[in-house]
């Protein structure tokens, strides 16, 4: 497989691809890297790999990834609690990040080691796309690394130093004592705290945030640090080095011919909300098949706030224009609204307004075409927040976009106002993250506080409509049971009063 | 004599044509590479009478530069980054940024005013010209100290201020960010103009290198103490304005005064109080003083000196790759004084006010040719004859030329 900068043996590497041959190996490519387990990301694999294997790997480390964005968002990276609910989805993940789960046996390590390396890498080609992808990634991999060097015990990391290619020196008990006084004051360590203190020494571009900082010494050139800020070193370096590489991964990607495997596969990693589904419409066996007659009431209770405003415009003006026809259609697709339903109800209402044959016309091919029943004849998929927010921005007719992301801030205050559940505090929050470009916590916010949930209970990040939409209904459906077996209990004068209770 | 800039549209001409350096100076921002490696995506900008700015403008070899420059006459010539392509097809490239330049930094007189009593403003006089003196010891110090820059060079802006050029290979190589992180190091001024002479969780009484090496190269040939008397800043007890100084302490200093009235005693009684080394050398004749100050108290002495002379940097300037600076050797408008490279060693002895002026540089000329027709030497008849190597502009010439040395080997 291809990797960041292996482009020179490009041809060799492709002809060795068509082969598709299963995985021959299990061996890092190249040891030069820690042979344990914590590894700066600095060596390519260069083996040959399954494309099952390749799915799997990558698409494990996507929800590793995602599982750690979702508990840094409700609980401070490093506390207890953090670490206790990270751990809980670490379980069956072939990825050690707590030093206390990590195997005995070297085979197991080296494997462990493998998965790691190669699942970054695989990552950051299906991230390197657009400049967005490439700062998420660089980012939440960072932390990632951040978190599990500080769960580390100094003498690993110490020890792994000297097999990372990276120019970073201990320095000895002799070099410490010329400097010490300067390294105290400079470093801000307590006088008691010297003597026990590791410090490291590195070309002080290295240490540029340290620098700015201003907790760092620096002499001719070198940056001094104790061992605590040795991961903020590592890190950013880690950081830097993945941020390059990507940009010319990008570069290369352009002349790589995996059209039909390799792209479509980086493009799904990247795109689809991360947790792998794609919302294309097609349902599970046994699940409600929804009609039109369903939506305005589905729209109330479960629809993201972009859906219920595109909806709201549609039974209002018995029109929408192209980028919400769009938007919306392929979010009614996503949640099972049949091909014949999602017709019919556009034609109820447009043909309010314009004759009949018009809309066959003018209007019924594009849905026919997001559905893969014309042209291309390609099902199309909903979109994700990430494309609604970065594409396609609407003007000020239309009624598509994010509505945390696309509206004015007043706009916004009004809007949210209007629903009589928001609180003002409520709402004053929601804003507030709007404004500091937050569009996905505002919208995570939004939901957990029209669900009566506690601010950070719905536990991960509202990334696609659709999952907003499933989520809700889960919400709803867990209510409903949990009532039934309530009122049964209780009584049996009453009715269930569902309706009340999940509209809201 | 003040200057009258009317004839500045004659001397140009002649200046540039005879007197701007141009062959050490192409030779500099070649930086020992060929003309096509790096000197062609070099940005030049020319602005011209009546703020006509040209920019983007680069050149293949220094004839080609030196003619434009000729033919131009620019009031003003600023130099710019290094692109990624030639500046003159900026147009051309999608993907046309600046990817090197030198580290710059700017240091204005105007900064100054708050603890500037002598002149305000644009005015300059010698006893201000010793803020700049220090400005630049301390920051050409701690350039070399803590980062291990070997190239640098200091340049009178042509009036009030001056400009650093750092051209070793690793600082033209900083990123914006990596600039902005070492000016925001090098700058010790906070948001509320107070300078911050210990830093971080240890706030009380740690005192950073960075903070001592200034103290101590400040404190070294006596210009600081010149200061203070030609400043008046001990007349009054105004000067106790450390924002941490403890009341009883403010006491106590407050009854000091009273008994040590001239500056001179003054400060001769805080040296004897706060700087050790000083006190070292002092037996209790000498009027040692049995004050000890505790806490943050301590560093009074070095918040009075740091506030008065550490660099005051414009942040801005050192930021940005592609930010234009304007090139030495050029004439500043209004003033007519030349931009020179500074020797940092010799630099209080630099008179801001006798200067090179392109008026009298120019006048220079036909008595410099008159004194080579004189010369009796045939060997020296035959070289070209370059008169900036000549007459007055010729020391800082050799400044410059000590620079481009470092330069190129770096």
């Amino acid at each position: 497989m291809l990797f960041a900068n292996a482009i020179s043996d490009n041809r060799n590497v492709r002809s060795q691809m068509f082969n598709n041959q299963q995985s021959i190996k299990n061996v890092p490519s190249n040891t030069q890297e820690i042979p344990g387990y914590l590894q700066l990301y600095q060596t390519p694999p260069g083996e040959n790999i399954s494309l099952t294997e390749f799915d799997e790997i990558a698409m494990e480390r996507l929800k590793l990834l995602k599982n750690f964005e979702n508990c840094k968002d409700s609980h401070p990276m490093h506390t207890e609690e953090f670490k206790n609910k990270f751990r809980k989805t670490c379980d069956k993940i072939k990825l050690i990040v707590f030093p206390d789960l990590k195997p005995t046996s070297s085979e197991d390590i080296a494997e462990l080691w493998r998965r790691d390396n190669i699942g970054h890498f695989i990552l950051r080609l299906a991230f390197c796309r657009t400049p967005e992808n490439q700062k998420w990634l660089t980012q939440i991999e960072g932390d990632l690394l951040r978190f599990r060097l500080r769960q580390e015990r100094e003498v690993v990391v110490d020890s792994s130093l000297s097999a990372v290619n990276f120019p970073i020196h201990k320095l000895s008990s002799e070099e410490k004592k010329e400097m010490e006084e300067d390294l105290e004051h400079a470093c801000q360590v307590l006088s008691i705290d010297m003597k026990n203190k590791a410090f490291y020494k590195v070309d002080f571009i290295d240490a540029i945030e340290l620098i700015r900082r201003g907790s760092v010494h620096l002499k001719k050139g070198f940056a001094y640090f104790p061992f605590e800020d040795l991961v903020t070193i590592l890190v950013s370096k880690m950081k830097n080095t993945t941020m390059a590489a990507m940009a010319r991964a990008f570069k290369h990607l352009a002349i790589l011919e995996e059209e039909g495997r390799l792209l479509p596969r980086l493009a799904r990693l990247s795109n689809n909300a991360y947790s792998g589904k794609d919302y294309n419409g097609e349902q599970a066996d046994g699940s409600i098949i929804i009609t039109r007659h369903m939506i305005d009431k589905l729209a109330v209770r479960s629809f993201a706030p972009c859906m219920k405003q595109m909806h709201k415009n549609l039974r209002l003006n018995h029109h929408l224009k192209y980028g919400a026809r769009r938007q919306y259609g392929l979010f009614l697709k996503g949640i099972g609204l049949s091909l014949e339903e999602a017709i019919a109800m556009m034609r109820d209402e447009f043909t309010k307004k314009i004759p009949s044959d018009k809309f066959d016309k003018e209007y019924s091919y594009n849905i026919r075409y997001m559905y893969g029943k014309e042209g291309r004849r390609v099902p199309q998929t909903a979109m994700s927040c990430a494309t609604i927010i970065l594409n396609n921005p609407p003007s000020a007719t239309d009624c598509h976009g994010c509505p945390f992301r696309h509206s004015e801030k007043q706009v916004l205050k009004q809007k949210l106002s209007g629903e009589s559940i928001l609180k003002k505090g409520q709402v004053e929050l929601i804003v507030d993250l709007a404004e500091s470009n937050q569009y996905d916590k505002a919208c995570t916010r939004y939901f957990e506080f029209t669900h009566h949930l506690e601010e950070g209970g719905l536990g991960q990040r509202i990334t696609h409509p659709n999952q907003y939409y499933e989520e809700s209904q889960k919400i709803i459906a867990e209510r409903i049971a949990a009532k039934h077996t309530s009122d049964s209990q209780t009584s049996q004068k009453s009715e269930p009063k569902e309706e009340q209770m999940d509209t809201q | 004599m003040s200057y009258n800039s009317i004839r500045l549209p004659q001397d140009l001409p002649i200046y540039y044509k005879n007197f701007f350096p141009a062959k050490p100076f192409v030779k500099w921002l070649r930086y020992g590479l060929s003309y096509g490696d790096y000197f062609n995506r070099r940005e030049f900008a020319f602005i011209l009478a009546d703020d006509v700015h040209i920019r983007y403008r680069s050149y293949h070899d220094e004839l080609s530069f030196f003619k434009a420059l000729t033919s131009t006459n620019p009031e003003k010539l600023d130099i710019g980054a290094v692109y990624n392509h030639e500046p003159i097809n900026n147009k051309r490239h999608t993907d046309y940024q600046a990817v090197e330049r030198e580290l710059v930094f700017d240091i204005d007189l105007t900064d100054y005013d708050p603890i500037r009593n002598c002149c305000k403003n644009a005015t300059v006089c010698q006893k201000c010209w010793k803020f700049m003196v220090l400005a630049v010891k301390i920051l050409d110090f701690q350039l070399d100290d803590m980062f291990g820059f070997k190239a640098r060079m200091w340049v009178f802006s042509g009036r009030r201020g001056v400009h650093c050029w750092v051209g070793d290979k690793k600082a033209r190589m900083l990123n914006n960010t990596q600039r902005s992180a070492i000016a925001t190091r090098l700058n010790l001024f906070k948001k509320n103009g107070h300078c911050e002479v210990t830093e971080g969780r240890a706030k009380m009484t740690r005192v950073p290198p960075i903070v001592r090496d200034a103290f101590n190269v400040a404190m070294k040939d006596g210009i600081f103490e010149k200061m203070v008397l030609e400043q008046g800043w001990l007349e009054n007890s105004d000067f106790l304005d450390y924002p941490y100084l403890s009341e009883g302490f403010r006491k106590q200093m407050l009854d000091l005064l009273e008994t040590f009235k001239t500056p001179e005693e003054r400060w001769h009684m805080l040296r004897s109080v706060f700087d050790e080394g000083y006190r070292r050398n002092l037996t209790s004749n000498d009027g040692l003083q049995d004050v000890m100050p505790v806490m943050r108290d301590r560093n009074f002495l070095l918040y009075f000196v740091l506030q008065r002379c550490y660099p005051r940097l414009d942040v801005n300037v050192s930021t940005g790759t592609n930010h234009l600076l304007k090139s030495p050797f050029c004439i500043h408008p209004k003033t007519g004084n030349v931009a020179v490279p500074l020797n940092v060693e010799k630099i209080d002895e630099f008179d801001v006010n006798s200067c090179p002026r392109i008026d009298r540089v120019v006048e220079e000329l036909s008595s410099l040719l008159a004194e080579r027709e004189a010369d009796e030497n045939e060997d020296s008849k035959n070289r070209k004859f370059l008169p900036y190597k000549h007459g007055a502009l010729a020391p800082y010439v050799e400044n410059f030329e000590k620079f481009v040395y470092l330069a190129c080997i770096s």
